[in-house]
């Protein structure tokens, strides 16, 4: 029988701190920052710089290595003993290179873009922060300390939500996505608690051994070792083992913006941009799927279908939102949620490497486009002067700009045609390894299960469509805003940003391109892809999902034609309709500039995606009031009455105590002391005060002893 | 009954005498001289139990110091009007009993006490001088005790010249 | 030199003293009867130090107690003499000032 204490070995090595340091320097960097007044951007940038080669030369000289891990003891309770793990995966090397690389990039972005805030060096402060957090949950194999990294992201999230919070909306947006990312948590720790109960640790190398040995037996789930040298037999219902991977999967839900809790992405745009591109785009609600990848092979069947089907819903409803929206943002916010639907379903389906490598690829050409558009907002913004004013993020005022900002347009261009798919950049290669995958699942899983599939291509279309409506309505026909302000006049047109701003856009636009993962048309040849193994799954066999390496071949061998075949077919659809509706000069592009609001039904439910926030606001919220007002009436109907009443009997009882106390207790010390006092006077009567009479007593007292002996 | 032990017999009777005359009697004067007395009468004693050196001690204390100490202290308190120098005595059955039981019990004590049987008593030294070794052994094995009881002594005198002495400070306070 | 006697002789005068110092009204008398009970027990230590003639330790006794005892007279002398300045009395009897 194994030992808990056999798999929690303690191991250290120096290469673990040039490892921690990852995490370290960028918290050296949220507390110094401060100390550079007007020189703190350059001082956060230049750790970030060096941050990120240390990344890459990590992920360099180790991808080809052996696992390596380190564990230390943090504390101890009882038997049970919590420690740090830290593992050196190819994930994680990955995850570090990305988190660190466009952090560095969105800091030299804000150089530009957030110059003229007062409160720059707290701005950098909070970057420092967040990439220190990120990093936290990246570096630990521990789902207690990912938890604890996991809040401290969501905090720095909160707190670069929330940075003009002196905008109203900022703030109310900061505390929409801290309490929907609240309601996620409240099942990640719930998850955790099944996990610990079960195997006494949260070590997640610990955890996955311990599962592999677990059984199923007449539907409970057994697990049986050793702990510390004491016998340890836990046994419970199996459906636990399902209610903890979709508990932990709620985690996920929140931070990864997934339905139902998804709506605290759009208002998170009242960010600042660049930090729209790293934490709403790149990297936190990344967390969430890299959370679902290290738990991964710890999901049963039933868990990974929940996954499934809320990525694929997730997917399709923000696909759908996002094409009616004015805001550009908005567009990028909703297509955001909508590729972390395609992630999770990948993950869902049990295509871990293709959810990853999407993961990566959405990373780059997703944090481009928001880059891309905030050069936009950035330069349309330098235009508002005291006559004129316009929302500088309302694609209503734009078009056009493809003439003004060459460079951006092309930077923006790569990034979306990496979203919508098309052949050639990194987006086609990783979504159409989650097509693939997603049709292989749904022929071998057969039944209903062919919902995700539909909505999952469905999808491919709709996004084809809006990433095309977005370029439509920015770049072509002719800049909209003189036109929309009859009686003021520009002061200029706007251009391309400087070298702060253009550099990460174009950067990033050219890591769209598929080249940069090889050179190849399908994710199969990518070398990103083969590094990234799917593992087995870990769960008792009666409850495994079927891992699609054990998905017969011939599942695949026609689609490895026919999906690229009708995901690029889809795409020119949605590219087509897209013409069509919004090109130059269409009826449906005049009608939307001077459109206030969306027409019809279905723009509506498009625009207002799906009425998911006034759902909540009508329904679920006078629910929860209502529940909070029957609870205060309870608390101070039943609960303090009851107190009440316990207070009065209290009082009562003090005055019968009190009576006791005066007749009883104080007379028998009165009695006490009246004794002793009458004693004294007695005994004082012999003193006489004088010396002689002392001196005979002595001597009576020392006769008497004489004689005592003597006789 | 050698004569040596005749004198010393002499002495020891002669201090007996003189502590009993001390304590039956009520003139202060004769108190003063009869404890000369004494004193002579154990310093004599003393030479016979060879101890030549506490004997003369004895003398040059007591008799040289003490004795006139409380003879001015007897002066300083009394107001000498030419009259007998008295001091009334009280307790007398009482003292009687408590100090003649401790008598008792003390003769009882000493004759119980089988002091020959004593290993140690046969090493009796006679009547050899023992000077020199009192003198090695103050400035060897006791001399810090030596030394303390001379600071001692200083501190005594000082404490005493201290109380007696006129506080004039005070006096200028009261005046 | 009979041991017994001289042991007598010290029971003696530490009586003597006691009742000296229990009966006498004036301090100074007081004084005297402790100055016989000190030079009995003078008499009980130089008795036994024939007995150690490499030490002789008895003597050594006395002679810190006839050091003391001068000690003592010189205070309890100051004391009485101030005591009188302050009680205008020697007599013991009327210095009850501890009287309970």
């Amino acid at each position: 029988m194994i030992d808990l204490h056999e798999i929690l070995t303690f191991n250290s090595s120096p290469f673990m701190y040039l490892v921690l340091a990852l995490m370290a320097v960028p918290l050296f960097s949220f507390f110094t920052t401060g100390l550079f007044g007007k020189k703190a951007p350059l001082w956060a940038s230049f750790l970030l710089l060096l941050n990120t080669g240390l990344a890459v030369y990590l992920l360099l000289t180790n991808i080809h290595a052996e696992l390596q891990n380190f564990r230390g003891q943090w504390f101890q309770l009882g038997n049970i003993s919590i420690t740090l793990n830290i593992m050196v995966d190819e994930l994680m090397l990955i995850m570090s290179v990305i988190v660190n690389f466009i952090s560095l990039l969105v800091h030299v972005f804000s150089m530009e873009y957030m110059k003229h805030d007062k409160r720059l060096s707290l701005y950098y402060r909070y970057l420092g922060l967040f990439t220190f957090s990120m990093m936290g949950i990246v570096l630990f194999y521990d789902l207690l300390l990912m938890f604890v990294f996991w809040e401290l992201v969501g905090l720095s999230s909160f707190l670069l939500i929330g940075f003009w919070f002196e905008k109203k909306s900022a703030s109310l947006a900061a505390n929409k996505a801290f309490i929907m990312n609240r309601i996620g948590d409240a099942g990640f720790i719930t998850g955790l608690m099944i996990l610990f109960t079960q195997f006494q640790s949260f070590d997640l190398e610990a955890i996955k051994t311990l599962m592999l040995l677990s059984e199923i037996e007449d539907g409970n789930w057994i697990v049986h070792f050793m702990n510390n040298g004491e016998q340890v037999f836990n046994s419970i219902d199996g459906r636990w083992l399902s209610a903890a991977g979709i508990a932990l999967f709620c985690g996920a839900v929140g931070k990864s913006a997934q339905f139902p809790l998804q709506i605290w992405l759009p208002d998170a745009m009242e960010g600042p941009t660049p930090v729209s591109a790293l934490i709403h785009a790149a990297t936190m609600v990344a967390a969430g799927v890299f959370m679902l990848a290290r738990i991964f092979v710890i999901l049963d069947a039933q868990a990974l279908e929940v996954v499934a089907i809320v990525g694929a819903v997730t997917a399709f409803m923000a696909a759908i939102a996002a094409l009616s929206q004015f805001d550009i943002k908005k567009v990028l916010a909703y297509s955001t949620i909508s590729q972390l639907g395609y992630m999770v379903l990948a993950m869902g389906i049990g295509a871990y490497s293709a959810g990853l490598f999407h993961l990566i690829t959405h990373a780059f050409f997703k944090a481009g486009l928001f880059l891309s558009a905030g050069i936009i907002i950035h330069q349309l913004h330098a235009l508002e002067d005291k006559d004129v004013s316009f929302d500088p993020q309302d694609m209503r005022v734009m078009g056009g700009l493809r003439k003004h900002m060459p460079k951006t347009f092309f930077a923006f261009l790569f990034c979306a045609l990496a979203l919508a798919g098309l052949p050639g950049f990194s987006g086609f290669l990783s979504k159409d390894a989650i097509l693939l995958n997603l049709s292989a699942w749904t022929d071998h899983k057969g039944g209903g299960f062919y919902i995700p599939e539909v909505l999952a291509f469905a999808t491919v279309i709709f996004t084809a469509f809006y990433t095309f409506r977005m370029i439509f309505l920015v770049f072509f026909g002719e800049f909209r805003l003189p036109s929309l302000i009859q009686d003021a006049k520009l002061k200029a047109l706007p251009k391309d940003g400087n070298a702060k701003l253009m550099v990460p856009a174009l950067l990033l636009g050219a890591l769209s391109l598929s080249l940069w993962f090889g050179f190849t048309l399908e994710a199969e040849g990518s070398w990103l892809y083969h590094l990234i193994e799917t593992p087995v799954f870990l769960v008792p066999v009666s409850y495994a999902a079927t891992s699609l390496i054990d998905i017969p071949e011939r599942y695949f061998e026609a689609l490895h034609t026919i999906i690229p075949a009708v995901s690029i077919g889809f795409a020119f659809i949605g590219f087509v309709l897209a013409y069509l509706a919004y090109k130059p000069g269409a009826k449906l592009e005049k009608a939307f500039v001077n459109r206030r609001e969306p027409v019809g039904p279905l723009g509506q439910i498009s625009f207002y995606h799906w009425y998911q926030d006034s759902l909540y606001t009508k329904i679920i919220l006078p629910f929860i009031l209502l529940l909070s007002r029957c609870l205060a009436w309870f608390d101070a109907q039943i609960i303090d009455r009851f107190l009440d009443g316990l207070a009065k009997l209290a009082v009562v009882l003090g005055h019968v105590t009190k009576w006791f106390d005066k007749y009883f207790v104080d007379g028998l010390v009165n009695l006490t002391a009246t004794t002793s006092g009458k004693v004294g006077q007695l005994t004082r009567s012999i003193q006489s005060g004088k010396v002689q009479t002392f001196v005979v007593m002595s001597f009576v007292f020392l006769l008497l002893i004489l004689l005592l002996l003597m006789f | 009954m050698s004569l040596p032990l005749i004198i010393f017999y002499f002495f020891g009777i002669l201090s007996a005498a003189a502590a009993i005359y001390i304590a039956l009697t009520k003139n202060i004067i004769y108190v003063a001289f009869s404890l000369i007395l004494c004193f002579i009468g154990l310093a004599g004693v003393f030479v016979f139990l060879g101890a030549e050196f506490i004997a003369v001690t004895q003398i040059l204390v007591y008799v040289g110091g003490i004795l006139v100490l409380l003879i001015f202290g007897v002066m300083l308190t009394n107001r000498l009007k030419g009259e007998k120098l008295v001091s009334q005595s009280r307790q007398k059955l009482l003292g009687f009993l408590v100090s003649g039981m401790l008598f008792y019990v003390l003769l009882q004590g000493i004759l119980a006490a089988n002091f020959s049987a004593l290993e140690w008593m046969s090493a009796e030294s006679g009547s050899q001088t023992g000077l020199k070794t009192l003198g090695m052994n103050l400035m060897t094995e006791y001399v810090l005790a030596f030394e303390l009881i001379g600071l001692l002594l200083l501190i005594a005198l000082i404490g005493a010249v201290y109380i007696a002495g006129n506080k004039r400070k005070e006096d200028k306070h009261a005046a | 030199m009979p041991l017994n006697f001289v042991l007598f002789l010290g029971a003696l005068l530490f009586c003597a003293g006691l009742y000296t110092v229990i009966t006498k009204k004036n301090t100074i008398m007081v004084l005297v009867g402790v100055e016989l009970m000190l030079n009995a027990a003078n008499v009980n230590l130089v008795a036994f130090s024939r007995f150690d003639a490499v030490g002789i330790q008895g003597q050594v006794f006395a002679l810190f107690v006839i050091t003391v005892a001068a000690a003592e007279a010189a205070i309890g002398l100051a004391l009485v003499v101030k005591v009188y300045q302050h009680f205008q009395t020697a007599n013991i009897d009327e210095i009850n000032e501890l009287k309970g």
